[in-house]
């Protein structure tokens, strides 16, 4: 299966899950402060962080397929994991979307594989193929930007 | 009768059109981005480089007097395809359409503009006419108005009379929208700019390549454009304005090539268009610019025009016909370009593009450049289909099926 293959399935895979409703704290109020908003200043996607008294936080996009999935990927981790763990996650993620050092690539996904499982590992892996497509990175790296941002301000 | 491209000719001038995209032959909707370029144009670059590749102006050899008369032919030929007369206006050459916009702001506005002056311009423009005069009135003190747009992102006569007014000094505005093909009145606009003796620039990039023009029956103070949207390459565009407005222009770049006398104390200007092209120019650049408008005038605007209009309207046609495609604009197509924008519901436009990518058909998504056209809209982003002279309906086929298969996809 060709890079772009596999990329298509895990978007595809997880694309609906972008869409799920939010957890019901969102709707009943409880949430601490003001949400936290992250930007596509090239195409105008947004990502909305919501945090919880007590822990738990959601992502809600405005923007393209391959920015749901990747956040749906992201809001499947904040869903059983504190934020501090979701945010090593995102620095993972992010050095491999960023295309760090090839010769450590093997080191991200074996670190992946041991953070998040091998099934989820080899599908947030699909997205570091974008690394070579400028047009569509930011669409991948965003909820994970928008993880660690939301981390600052919970600090 | 209006004669008709043959489209099966034009087509085989661009080799960019004989490749393949993912598979597919490549449909090629992005023209309002760029143009691809024809053999003419391809050739007249590499005979540049192969043949004479030195510089113009001074150097007392024949290849640099050939070079100098190759890039004079150039000016000529824009001069021709806008009918400037020589008398009247000249053509500097430019890196393309927005430096011939900052020139003006920085060249002229700085000079003449100041607080109680108005700038005037419309919500429509991209942003390479706005953010230049924002930052004019930033710095002049001057006031920028807008022309509102109608909610279709139209504009009325009613609205330009209303807002070009007695402090009106400049009026900047596009003659044709990237985003929607949208052609405002143009000629009323100019009008009440006359009216009230305010300067005036039309910025034709996207206009130029696609319509004859006459800047002698518009009567503008500055016309702007770019070469690569008009089969030229990329890096060189134009600034036509009136003789009477260069000579009361600054120059906006100094050192070689567009001084008269230097000396310790101080320097003075060349003659226009040198004082102000300063450094080497784009040599390539301009003299493929120069052959691109010699083969539009060979092909000929009005059958360019002609062709679009067309192609327009068919896919308006087809489009329409789809109830979940949401078009943007609702000026008739009279007063529309080659260019539709569109969304489909629900449907984010990054995603319409990439799997039209898959398709082999390329088009452009996003804002356009025009980031208060979209909020007009009330909308993030389009999909932008936008034609030229080798675009054809069987291509408008293919583009409609590949948008009904991406509904099925994801929705």
């Amino acid at each position: 299966m060709s890079w772009e293959e596999e990329l298509h399935r895990v978007v595809r895979k997880y694309y609906r899950g972008g869409r799920e409703e939010a957890p019901g704290w969102i709707a009943a109020g409880e949430v601490i402060g003001d949400p936290t908003v992250v930007s596509n200043a090239s195409c105008g996607d947004r990502v909305t962080v919501y945090r919880r008294p007590g822990g738990g936080a959601w992502l809600e996009v405005a923007g393209c397929a391959v920015c749901k999935a990747s956040a749906s990927v992201a809001n499947r981790l904040l869903a059983e994991r504190p934020l501090d763990e979701v945010c090593t996650i995102a620095r993972r993620v992010l050095d491999g979307i960023a295309g760090v050092g090839e010769t450590s690539s093997h080191d991200i996904d074996t670190e992946l594989a041991g953070l998040v499982g091998d099934e989820l590992a080899a599908d947030v892996r699909s997205f570091f193929s974008l690394s070579a497509v400028p047009g569509r990175r930011r669409c991948a790296e965003l909820p994970w930007e928008a993880v660690l941002r939301e981390a600052d301000v919970a600090r | 009768m209006t004669e008709t491209l043959d489209i099966s000719a034009v087509r085989a001038q661009f080799p960019v059109l004989s490749r393949e995209m993912r598979g597919h032959p490549l449909v090629y909707f992005d023209n309002g981005a760029t143009s691809l370029k024809p053999e003419p144009v391809l050739q007249a670059l590499e005979a540049y480089y192969r043949d004479y590749s030195v510089n113009i102006h001074r150097g007392v050899y024949e290849l640099s007097g050939y070079a100098t008369a190759q890039y004079d032919q150039a000016r000529e030929s824009l001069r021709r395809l806008i009918h400037a007369d020589p008398a009247a206006g000249e053509v500097i050459f430019t890196r393309g359409t927005t430096e011939s916009v900052n020139m003006v702001a920085t060249g002229w506005g700085l000079r003449h503009l100041g607080p109680g002056d108005e700038i005037v311009t419309t919500p429509l423009e991209h942003h390479s006419n706005m953010v230049p005069w924002q930052e004019l009135a930033k710095r002049s003190g001057a006031t920028l108005r807008y022309i509102p747009l109608t909610a279709g992102g139209s504009i009325t006569t009613e609205a330009v009379q209303e807002t070009i007014g007695p402090r009106a000094r400049l009026v900047a505005v596009s003659a044709m929208s990237n985003v929607t093909g949208y052609t405002p009145p143009v000629e009323a606009i100019l009008a009440a700019a006359r009216a009230v003796g305010a300067v005036t620039l039309l910025d034709g990039a996207q206009y130029v390549s696609h319509h004859p023009v006459d800047v002698q029956d518009l009567g503008c103070d500055f016309l702007v454009f770019s070469g690569h949207k008009m089969c030229g390459p990329t890096g060189i565009g134009a600034l036509y304005a009136r003789r009477e407005r260069l000579e009361e222009m600054d120059p906006v770049l100094f050192g070689g090539d567009m001084i008269e006398r230097v000396t310790l104390e101080g320097s003075t200007w060349a003659r226009i268009p040198e004082k102000f092209e300063a450094g080497t120019p784009n040599i390539a650049g301009a003299i493929g610019m120069g052959r691109a408008a010699e083969y539009l005038m060979e092909i000929g605007l009005d059958q360019i025009a002609d062709h679009e209009r067309r192609l327009f309207r068919v896919i308006a046609d087809r489009m329409g016909s789809l109830d979940y495609v949401v078009p943007y604009g609702d000026a008739p197509d009279t007063e529309r370009g080659g260019i539709y924008s569109f969304n489909l519901e629900g449907v984010h436009p990054h995603d319409v593009g990439s799997l039209l990518d898959q398709q082999g058909i390329a088009v452009r998504t996003g804002f356009h450049c025009a980031q208060p056209l979209m909020d007009h809209f009330g909308i993030s982003g389009t999909v932008r289909a936008s034609f030229y002279l080798y675009n054809t309906e069987d291509e408008i086929e293919r583009f409609v099926a590949a948008v009904e298969r991406i509904h099925g996809i994801l929705t």
